[in-house]
């Protein structure tokens, strides 16, 4: 018999732009670890053990294969970002992905022009909360002689003849 | 020649939330044995494509009825499916670099 199960991890809240300035998307490594690094900078005194997860999702980079791309620079003239924060509270995930959206829209980097955001929010308000975050933690395989042996099976029979066997149902 | 001239369906997906599945199908015997003995298919590339040990590959399989290869490796740990960090649900766009394996 196949067992699965899932653990709640935490709440999530995300946001969506989209990065159009060939300055930015030349320097998006160097520029993404930045934000990740002052983000990290400004929760340290609040969350020393760094108790949340921020994920940086560069759609038009990396965002599908991840370290397995084997494309490193990309020719692309248009990034979608997605900021995601992952936290044990919805407030926290909120707080983690705001800062996080400062640093990515008002950050400086080389060669910079765009001092009044250095992306396009696709929506308002620019963060979204996607709620509780779940994740695998149980897939066995368990091993039996009789595939009905965990299965506690019981019949009653209805209508119940008198107000006795009534109440021994629980 | 690249394997994606070769083959007929080459497409990646999840054999549970833990591991990535490739189904390399073919719909003539002549492409599918010329990628089955040029020996590129290993252990030891599928792992330095998908950044992982050898060890860790679960099996390269060919099945000559079927005229199909089966891969099958695990996820990277943090993102199983589903995970804060996972990037692909159902594992369905994992296989892009499968594709491009030059066959002699």
């Amino acid at each position: 018999m196949k067992i699965e199960g899932v653990t709640q991890v935490g709440y999530r809240t995300i946001s969506i732009c989209g990065i159009r300035d060939e300055r930015l998307i030349s320097s998006i490594d160097w520029f993404l670890d930045q934000a990740r690094k002052y983000t990290e900078e400004r929760f340290r005194p609040l969350r020393p053990n760094r108790d949340y997860d921020l994920i940086f999702r560069a759609y038009g980079k990396d965002g599908v294969l991840g370290d397995s791309e084997p494309v490193k620079e990309t020719k692309s003239h248009e990034l979608g970002l997605i900021i995601d924060a992952v936290a044990p509270e919805q407030k926290v995930a909120d707080a983690v992905c705001t800062s996080a959206v400062d640093f990515v829209a008002h950050m400086d980097y080389p060669n910079r022009l765009t001092t009044a955001a250095n992306v396009a929010f696709a929506y308002s308000p620019r963060e979204h909360r996607l709620g509780p975050v779940y994740t695998y933690n149980i897939w066995h395989l368990l091993e039996l002689d009789d595939p009905c042996e965990p299965f506690h099976i019981e019949t009653r029979e209805f209508p119940v003849s008198n107000k006795t066997s009534m109440e021994q149902i629980p | 020649m690249k394997i994606y001239e070769l083959a007929k369906v080459l497409r990646s997906k999840n054999a549970g939330p833990f591991r990535t599945t490739f189904d390399i199908l073919f719909d003539n015997d002549e492409a599918y044995q010329r990628v089955k003995t040029s020996g590129v298919l290993t252990r030891w590339y599928i792992a330095e494509l998908y950044g992982m040990k050898p060890e860790d590959v679960y099996g390269i399989f060919f099945v000559d009825t079927a005229r199909g290869i089966k891969i099958t490796i695990p996820k990277p740990m943090d993102m199983a499916s589903g995970a804060p960090r996972c990037r692909d649900l159902f594992g369905a766009q994992q296989h892009m670099p499968l594709m491009e394996i030059e066959v002699p």
